[in-house]
């Protein structure tokens, strides 16, 4: 919850630096930073013992529950764009925002 | 597709790392991944508030967009009650693992104070690998999924830790649809935790 305070810290950041040098060099950052991020939830994970010792058991339930829990998410929220959002998907305020990808699968 | 496979290196580097002793818990701690976490949404900010189009961003904060996270609920439970007679535990269990939506830290505890550490480490591990599954999934999923159903992948955590990810494969224009599912799911964990714990 904290860190959508420094999201829109960044915001007002952003909009003053807009144009500026200092503005696109924060912005290259952000992938390399998911990749930091991915790292170091990888060594938090890898030296959990709780996780790491029940892999064989408990590991194999919890991947079936985030698997089946994903794959549900996302057939009733793909039911409710069909049903709901015939006019534009949540994103996007006009049908000329669309990006040309999503336009061309028929989402937006 | 490339993008994936980075993000799965860097993941598996890192448990590997921990696993064969290189990276010991003093190195890498919590207030690591926090302070990387607070840098990285300061980022996507200012890649927000430079953006020429934040007028149109901000629009989408709209009523209507309240239904994605009550979609997510809906198939999140539908799945875990069907899962349930998978895994061989009570259907009020597999719900309570269910109901973190990828929010590994609260929902874990929760569980392992209100039934036993044992389904608390299944919650802990359900939505831990649904966190990191979203993080290793977005760029595929979207290349044949409507973008709010991308978003639904990540649960709770499209707020934070998954928001870069979905912001950089999306577009800008789905933050805040991201941020209202996060917000919704985040503050409805305790309450569906313990109510599932309770049954």
């Amino acid at each position: 919850m904290f860190a959508l305070l420094f999201m829109f810290f960044g915001i007002a950041c952003g909009y003053f630096l807009r144009n500026t040098k200092a503005a696109a060099f924060f912005c290259r950052l952000v992938m390399p930073s998911i990749l930091a991020l991915l790292f170091c939830m990888g060594v938090l994970i890898g030296n959990n013992e709780a996780i790491m010792n029940n892999l064989d058991t408990l590991g194999l339930q919890g991947l079936m529950l985030a698997v089946a829990t994903m794959t549900g998410s996302c057939l009733a929220v793909s039911l409710i764009v069909r049903l709901f959002f015939k006019n534009g998907t949540a994103g996007s305020n006009e049908k000329e925002s669309a990006s040309p990808e999503n336009r061309q699968q028929g989402n937006i | 597709m490339k993008t994936s496979l980075i993000i799965l290196f860097f993941f598996l580097l890192g448990i590997l790392a921990a696993w064969s002793g290189i990276m010991p818990c003093g190195i890498v701690d919590d207030d690591v991944t926090v302070f990387l976490l607070y840098f990285l949404m300061t980022c996507v900010g200012i890649s927000l508030g430079c953006d020429s189009r934040l007028r149109e961003i901000f629009a989408t904060l709209k009523p209507k967009n309240l239904l994605l996270p009550l979609g997510t609920t809906i198939g999140t439970f539908l799945a875990s009650a069907l899962i349930s007679f998978v895994i061989a535990r009570p259907m009020s269990h597999a719900l309570a693992c269910g109901a973190g939506f990828a929010y590994y830290s609260l929902s874990s505890i929760l569980i392992s104070q209100h039934v036993g550490s044992e389904l608390g480490t299944v919650g802990l591990i359900a939505n831990v690998t649904r966190e990191a599954l979203t993080l290793l999934l977005v760029p595929v999923a979207a290349r044949f999924m409507p973008p709010a159903a991308v978003i639904s992948l990540g649960g709770a955590t499209t707020m934070d830790t998954t928001l870069p990810i979905l912001v950089r494969t999306l577009g800008k224009e789905w933050t805040f649809v991201a941020v209202i599912h996060a917000v919704v799911l985040d503050f409805s964990v305790p309450f569906w935790v313990t109510l599932f714990c309770s049954l």
